[in-house]
């Protein structure tokens, strides 16, 4: 069948990388953690340092925020990171006779590293540093990105194989003829930004006074830093943040946040930016620093009043100085965090053309300097560039390099249109779940030392919230060629998604999909199938656990019994170890909706002597029609056993809660089955 | 549409006791849409013979399969290959189909897996209710566009008889006495006065009924 | 012998000579002008000619007509045709009905040819229940001709000595032709109507479902007269007595087109006895034979044939005039 999607998941088209959020998800609820995890990591060689501090634009995209509120894509994504699976890529399709250099050992220059690895290439790292990650390891302080978490991503693409030479400074140490000559057929440069801008007033080179990334990467590498009683960061993006989080973090007593602009027009992280405040950061908003006093040693700080005028080029109101606004506050560090812009005037030295904004200039697509040979990416070339940025940077680079040393013209990627946002009267039919809480060191400890603030989530919480996930752009399907437009699946749908259009012939099944399932088993012409490439209606698994059945003794009857349960269900972990210790097989689907009749017939087929269906009526069922419709299908099945002269026990219907009176009628359960004896009398 | 009920599983047990190859064919045509005979029943049914016949020892194989429709000949076609491994062949299409099949395969024994009641409309998901007869003569543009003649118990063609109460049928009072509906329709429409004439007894000349249409036969092109 | 009743009002006198289609005694009173009393006689379900027998003499002389019935209620009885036979031989006039339910054209033509032959002149046309509710509920419904297009085939054959294909009689049939009404059945302005077909199509004669509800039997009346249908055909009002409250209330429960009103349920309540019902009844027959163009009464009292006599001397219609033939 050839399944056209129109359109996409508008959190995979958001993300830079187009991070395949939804898949993983979606395998992450059915606790398929390994898979999930694999997904992730083919496209994003930073899955524990992503999952921790990515910006998350597809979270600001999910769908869901207009049922309640996004899919907390990103912690899941550090849920599946923090299982420490061993990447699973594909080895290089082709071995290639170049060697590529990359310079600067960011997530860009790894990424780029990675992926050209990956490709069949190899190549050298140059950093200046003693140890790689760039503003990762440097920047982004340890309670938000352990060191750990980041070693994992830097180790598992070194191992890969690229080569990494630190302490060297390309531009200074090593010119970009000098790597041409040394063999190098192509430099991705990946310096990063890392030149903190300067404020311009009157007492900036008093000691005291220090820039936001030269603080981090201090505390970073031990510079032997120290902060005072009061500090003043100024600045309100995550630099500013972090540092101002770090000062505290270093016995810092009050901490000011001075910011030109209101809190809404802060570029920082909002999760970040609650933190803070809940940690005692005081943020002095629409303020502006003038002078910096001291005499050997700062010891206050000259600020003014600002108002918001008309929107300047960003698109933010420009902040205006308010006269006769100024006031002082005492403080005994200025940490200045305005900005940074990349050290370029070596490699403009070297022959590579500098934008006006002071990047590197670049061809967007392919990502090449002026020079041929030569590419950069990542805050090299995006004033305020994420991490996620810097991956694509790389990723794109590294595709770009190939097609360059292949001779082949660099494919733009074709964009997918995300797809359309839930109308309002579908949002009615889906049901409210509230994202779930990331649970957290207290305030008061954390604030003592470095140790990561969020703690991650707990495998319970993590399935509960990737259950929530829409599965947008990917579930059902009707193959035009089998529907008999009949309109069962147009009736029976919970979500009225399925459609005969006016004039059409066939149905049509629209991008709002919930997956649930339920038209799948309805049709009857067999016509409609999951496009999700994880979800088998529990066929696949029965084959697969029913394969396991050992040769029945003559002597000693033991039943096979099938389980079907629905791995959404928060009790299903309990309930499927408790099936297990029972001597029961257990296929576990998406939703009990999704089990066909003749799937429970198949069991018996399969030499099943009984059939249990573990159906919870908890009410945190995230499809609440399936419920009903598993249970006309198993009222149906009876049916059919009934027929066969089978008797009634055989197909049963448990509810996992109470739990003891689940284990209780488990067990009674059992035992009437090895009462009644096998189904087929085997000769 | 044409509407079916699945056949006991007795019954088609009592048919093929004595088989060792049957199959189960579906049609995807009036009964797919009524979920009584698509892919899906038939997968059923043929799941269920199989372990009927294991449980009784019997070494049976079951197959089933799905034709676009069993009315057309070409479709019908499609299964020659498979055929000649079937002794039985239980059709969950409608009668017209089951006949279609035992006609083009005159050594296999053809069974019906429904029995074929009506043809009707979905009156809501799930109920569906008979509304011609193929009489062979329509009137429903003389009764307000109401069948009497499958409509009412009695097939009356002057007017509802003296069992109509309350806008219900005599026989059932879950079933609307059309009487009633042609009745008010016609009286709506300004048609009232035609019911005051009396129709004649209607023409159920001969069964079964054939029809020829001459532009669309087979057209002999050989020299 | 009819027992002289001293107020009755008609006297056994020769009239003056009318149009008469059949010739039937029955035919004759009513295009007398006279107050027309028939009975209902229900064929035993067996072959007991006996019952018949007994059944008809309860009734001679107390009515004018029986009306045999054709396997009522969709359970099958002794023929209609062959019981009113039986009556024949006893000097009893039958009213011979017949219903749609399980002859198609021809058997209809066949029977009722036999039936004229035998000397039978009144038939009552009826579309006839359907055997859903008799004793062979899966019998097939025949239902080839209604009522209507039996009355107007067995017209046809009286005038043009056709039947219904055309091909020509050897001997026609002249029935007096008679239907029915249930002027409670729904749609209820559509009964007058209805009415008027079955008159058009041949019925000379109307007898109605059981009045129990006298007022919308007045209401009803008042329209058959509107349209003067009153005066293109001869309108019985059907009577039956009660025996009980609880068969009141079964008839008005479950008698499809039967209307029991309140009040009489109530009175049965009060004091349940049959001689109530009959008192009841009697009260009916005395408001029916106010209504204008009422011809007479035709009682129905089911299995229950000994009644007629008491309630017909009750009403004070004794003597019935004698028939020219018995
Ligand atoms: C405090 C702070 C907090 C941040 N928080 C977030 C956040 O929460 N989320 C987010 O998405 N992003 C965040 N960022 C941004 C993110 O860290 C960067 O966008 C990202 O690291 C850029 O990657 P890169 O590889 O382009 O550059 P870098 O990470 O800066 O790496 C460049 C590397 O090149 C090396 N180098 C430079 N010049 C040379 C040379 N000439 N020769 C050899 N080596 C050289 C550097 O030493 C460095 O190791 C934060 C940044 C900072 C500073
Ligand atoms: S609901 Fe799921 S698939 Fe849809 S945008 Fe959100 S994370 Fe992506
Ligand atoms: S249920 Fe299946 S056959 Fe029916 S309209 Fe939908 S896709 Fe088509
Ligand atoms: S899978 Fe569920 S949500 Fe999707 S179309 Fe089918 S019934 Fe509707
Ligand atoms: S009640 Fe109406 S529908 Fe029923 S048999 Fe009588 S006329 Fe026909």
């Amino acid at each position: 069948m050839n399944i056209k999607i129109k359109g996409e998941a508008p959190c995979i088209v958001a993300c830079p990388i187009n991070q395949d959020a939804r898949d993983y998800v979606q395998l992450l609820a059915r606790r398929n953690f390994e898979q999930a995890f694999q997904i992730v990591r083919s496209k994003n060689p930073f899955p524990a340092s992503c999952g921790r501090i990515c910006t998350r634009r597809c979270e600001e995209a999910c769908r869901r925020t207009s049922v309640d509120e996004p899919v907390a894509i990103c912690w899941l994504k550090r849920f599946l990171a923090d299982k420490d699976f061993t990447p699973n890529l594909p080895k290089p399709p082709k071995e290639y006779p170049e060697t590529v250099a990359i310079v600067g050992a960011g997530p860009a220059g790894l990424s780029a590293a990675n992926s050209l690895i990956l490709l069949g290439y190899k190549c050298v790292i140059f950093e200046e540093l003693q140890e790689p990650g760039g503003m990762l390891r440097v920047g982004v302080p340890r309670y938000r990105l352990p060191r750990e978490s980041l070693d994992k991503d830097i180790n598992n693409i070194l191992s890969l194989g690229a080569q990494l030479r630190t302490g060297i400074k390309v531009g200074r140490d090593i010119t970009l003829s000098d790597l041409q000559r040394e063999g190098f057929k192509a430099v991705f440069l990946a310096v990063g930004s890392h030149k903190p801008l300067k404020l311009d007033i009157p007492g900036e080179e008093l000691p005291g006074v220090i820039s936001g990334i030269e603080f981090l990467r201090q505390i970073t590498l031990g510079g032997g830093v120290k902060v005072d009683n009061r500090v003043a960061v100024i600045g309100g993006g995550d630099t500013a943040l972090d540092a101002a989080r770090a000062a505290l973090r270093m016995g810092a007593r009050d901490v000011s946040l001075i910011y030109r602009r209101s809190m809404e027009e802060m570029p920082c992280e909002t999760v970040g930016r609650k933190e803070a405040e809940e940690e005692g950061i005081k943020f002095v908003l629409l303020t502006t620093p003038a002078k910096i006093f001291g005499k050997n040693r700062v010891t206050g700080l000259r600020c003014i009043k600002m108002t918001l005028g008309e929107p300047d080029n960003s698109g933010r109101r420009r902040p205006i100085p308010l006269p006769g606004s100024g006031f002082t506050l005492q403080v005994d560090t200025v940490i200045v965090a305005i900005g940074q812009s990349p050290e370029v005037d070596l490699l403009s030295k070297n022959g590579v053309e500098i934008s006006e904004k002071g990047t590197i200039k670049i061809d967007n697509h392919t990502m090449s300097t002026t020079i041929p040979w030569v590419f950069a990416g990542g805050d090299a070339v995006t004033l305020g560039g994420t991490l996620v940025q810097a991956i694509a940077h790389g990723n794109q680079t590294a595709l770009s390099i190939h097609n360059y040393l292949r001779g082949e013209r660099f494919q733009i990627p074709v964009r997918t249109e995300p797809i359309k946002e839930l109308s309002p009267p579908r949002v009615q039919l889906i049901k409210r779940e509230a994202r779930q809480r990331m649970p957290m060191l207290p305030v008061e400890s954390r604030i003592k030392d470095f140790n990561e603030v969020e703690l991650g989530f707990p495998e319970e919480q993590a399935v509960k919230e990737a259950r929530r996930c829409l599965n947008c752009a990917a579930g059902a399907v009707v193959d035009p060629e089998l529907c008999a437009a009949c309109l069962t699946c147009v009736r029976v749908c919970p979500y009225d998604i399925p459609q005969i259009p006016l004039g059409g012939r066939t149905a049509e099944i629209g991008p709002d999909c919930q997956s649930c399932g339920v038209c799948v088993v309805e049709c009857p012409a067999n016509a409609i199938s999951l496009k999700d490439r994880y979800e088998d209606m529990g066929e696949k698994t029965l084959e697969s656990v029913m394969g396991q059945i050992p040769g029945r003794g003559i002597l000693q009857y033991a039943p096979t019994i099938v389980a079907f349960l629905c791995q959404y269900d928060s009790h299903s972990q309990t309930v499927s170890q408790k099936l297990r210790e029972n001597g029961i097989k257990v296929v576990e689907v998406s939703c009990i909706s999704k089990l066909e009749p003749r799937t429970l017939l198949k069991a018996f087929e399969m030499l099943a002597d009984a059939v249990v269906i573990i159906g919870s009526q908890s009410g945190d069922c995230h499809f609440d029609a399936g419920h009903t419709w598993a249970k006309r299908r198993f009222d149906y099945t009876a049916l059919f056993l009934e027929t066969l002269g089978l008797e009634r026990q055989r197909l049963q219907w448990l509810s996992p809660t109470p739990e003891e009176e689940f284990f209780k009628s488990l067990s009674n359960f059992v035992e009437e089955i090895k009462k009644l004896g096998p189904v087929f009398q085997i000769v | 549409m044409i509407v079916a009920r699945p056949k006991s599983f007795e019954e088609i047990i009592r048919l093929i006791q004595n088989y060792k190859k049957v199959a189960v064919l579906g049609c995807g045509g009036c009964v797919t849409v009524r979920s009584i005979g698509g892919q899906k029943q038939a997968e059923e049914l043929a799941s269920l013979l199989r372990l009927w016949a294991k449980r009784q020892g019997k070494d049976v194989v079951v197959t089933e399969a799905t034709l676009t429709r069993q009315c057309e000949p070409e479709f019908v076609e499609s299964i020659n290959d498979r055929a000649n491994d079937w002794e039985v062949v239980i059709s969950l299409a409608c009668g017209v189909g089951v006949q279609c099949l035992a006609e083009r395969f005159p050594r296999i024994k053809v069974l019906p897996g429904v029995d074929t009641i009506f043809m009707g409309a979905t009156i809501e998901p799930g109920l569906y209710w008979e509304r011609c007869v193929g009489c062979g003569e329509c009137i429903v543009g003389e009764t307000g566009g109401f069948c009497p003649v499958a409509r009412c118990a009695k097939s009356l063609m002057n007017g509802p008889c003296g069992g109509s109460q309350g806008g219900r049928c005599e026989v059932s009072p879950d079933t609307p006495c059309v009487w009633q509906l042609i009745y008010e329709r016609m009286e709506q429409l300004g048609m009232g006065e035609e019911l005051d004439v009396i129709r004649p007894p209607k023409d159920w000349s001969v069964r079964p009924q054939r029809m020829i249409m001459e532009h669309l036969r087979k057209v002999d092109s050989r020299q | 012998m009819p027992r002289k009743n001293p107020h009755s009002l008609e006297t056994p006198t020769l009239e003056a000579p009318v149009n008469l289609t059949a010739g039937s005694h029955f035919e004759r009173l009513l295009k007398q002008g006279k107050f027309v009393v028939t009975a209902e006689l229900g064929p035993p379900k067996g072959a007991e000619r006996a019952v018949v027998e007994k059944k008809a003499h309860l009734l001679k002389g107390y009515v004018d007509a029986v009306n045999i019935t054709d396997c009522q209620t969709s359970v099958v009885r002794m023929s209609s045709i062959a019981s009113a036979q039986i009556l024949l031989e006893m000097g009893i006039e039958p009213i011979v009905q017949m219903t749609c339910r399980d002859r198609n054209r021809i058997a209809l033509q066949a029977d009722l040819l036999g039936a004229w032959a035998l000397g039978m002149k009144n038939v009552l046309c009826l579309t006839g229940d359907h055997p859903k509710f008799g004793d062979h509920p899966g019998a097939k419904p025949v239902f080839d001709l209604d009522s209507i297009q039996l009355l107007q085939m067995l017209k046809t054959m009286r005038e043009e000595k056709k039947m219904l294909s055309g091909t020509p009689l050897e001997g026609a049939p002249s029935f007096f032709l008679g239907a029915a009404e249930n002027p409670f059945a729904d749609p209820f302005p559509f009964r007058a109507r209805r009415l008027a077909k079955k008159i058009t199509a041949g019925a000379e004669f109307i007898q109605t479902q059981i009045v129990y509800n006298v007022d919308k039997f007045v209401q009803w009346m008042e329209e058959v007269r509107q349209k003067g249908l009153h005066k293109k055909a001869f309108i019985l009002a059907g009577v039956a007595p009660l025996k009980s409250a609880g068969m009141a209330k079964y008839m008005k429960k479950n008698v499809p087109g039967m209307e029991v009103p309140d009040a009489i349920i109530s009175r049965l309540e009060k004091k349940n006895s049959k001689a109530e019902g009959i008192e009841i009844c009697l009260g009916i027959v005395e408001k029916l034979r106010q209504i204008e163009g009422l011809s007479g009464i035709h009682i129905m009292a089911v299995e229950w044939e000994e009644v007629v006599a008491q309630l017909v001397e009750k009403a004070g219609l004794l003597p019935r005039p004698a028939s020219v033939g018995g």
